[in-house]
């Protein structure tokens, strides 16, 4: 979804151990916006 | 994942949102599975300096479910953009590394957690930061105004999250960097609306 909406060096970096529900679990992402669309 | 919700569904997980966030802006203790407050800081690793630069009481509002600041630098001079900043805690500490130069915004949908936030604000020195109520399907930038944006356990909480995407995406300065920390479904959720908004919300 984050290249659907145009970003890209779209990364799943780690999970971080706080989860809100046994269904959910914590992550970072991080994504850049393209110099030159 | 794209959840697709009626209008009367949509308005009742937001209202379950507000109702559940309205007493997180009281205190978060108690109310999630993972720490909060100080603990909750610590075990995301923010470092000394952060924790040794913020009252008590500001730490002690935090709930965020990761550290967006460990994905990358924020800069001196920068501007930032929290999405979903609830108690304001990373948008503070965003506050501090930009220092002087830089500004930084944190918008919420929550009334109280707003003015949870403008309280903590009035705790720091941080002029170069600014509370307002939005929503993150309809920022209320200008193009290309950001440098960073943040934002820490909240895009789950956001019905159309491509739309939310796209609006930061218009709001991110070419080169712009989005750094998120939040919470992905690693099972399929109930069909019922009250369990989607525990889960949401934790």
């Amino acid at each position: 979804m984050l290249h659907e909406a145009g970003f890209i060096e779209v990364e799943l970096v780690k999970d971080t151990g706080f989860n809100s529900s046994p269904l959910t679990k914590g992550v970072l992402f991080r994504a850049i916006k393209p110099k030159v669309q | 994942m794209q959840t697709i919700l009626c209008d009367a569904d949509q308005k009742k997980v937001e209202k379950g949102l507000r109702k559940k966030y309205g007493k997180v802006a009281i205190t978060p203790e108690g109310s999630f599975r993972y720490p909060t407050g100080e603990d909750g800081l610590k075990g995301q690793n923010y470092g000394l300096e952060i924790l040794e630069n913020l009252p008590q009481d500001v730490l002690a509002s935090y709930c965020g479910v990761g550290n967006p600041f460990s994905l990358g630098a924020v800069n001196e001079g920068e501007s930032v953009l929290d999405i979903g900043s609830g108690a304001g805690v990373d948008t503070l500490i965003a506050g501090m590394m930009v220092g002087k130069e830089g500004w930084v915004v944190g918008i919420d949908i929550t009334p109280e957690m707003l003015r949870r936030a403008d309280e903590n604000r009035t705790k720091t020195t941080f002029a170069n930061v600014a509370f307002q109520e939005a929503s993150g399907e309809s920022l209320p930038f200008p193009e290309a105004c950001f440098d960073v944006v943040i934002s820490n356990g909240v895009f789950n909480l956001i019905p159309d999250k491509l739309k939310a995407l796209e609006e930061t995406f218009r709001v991110l300065k070419p080169s712009g960097r989005f750094m998120i920390a939040d919470q992905v479904l690693i099972a399929e959720p109930s069909d019922d609306i009250e369990s989607q908004i525990d889960n949401w919300s934790g």
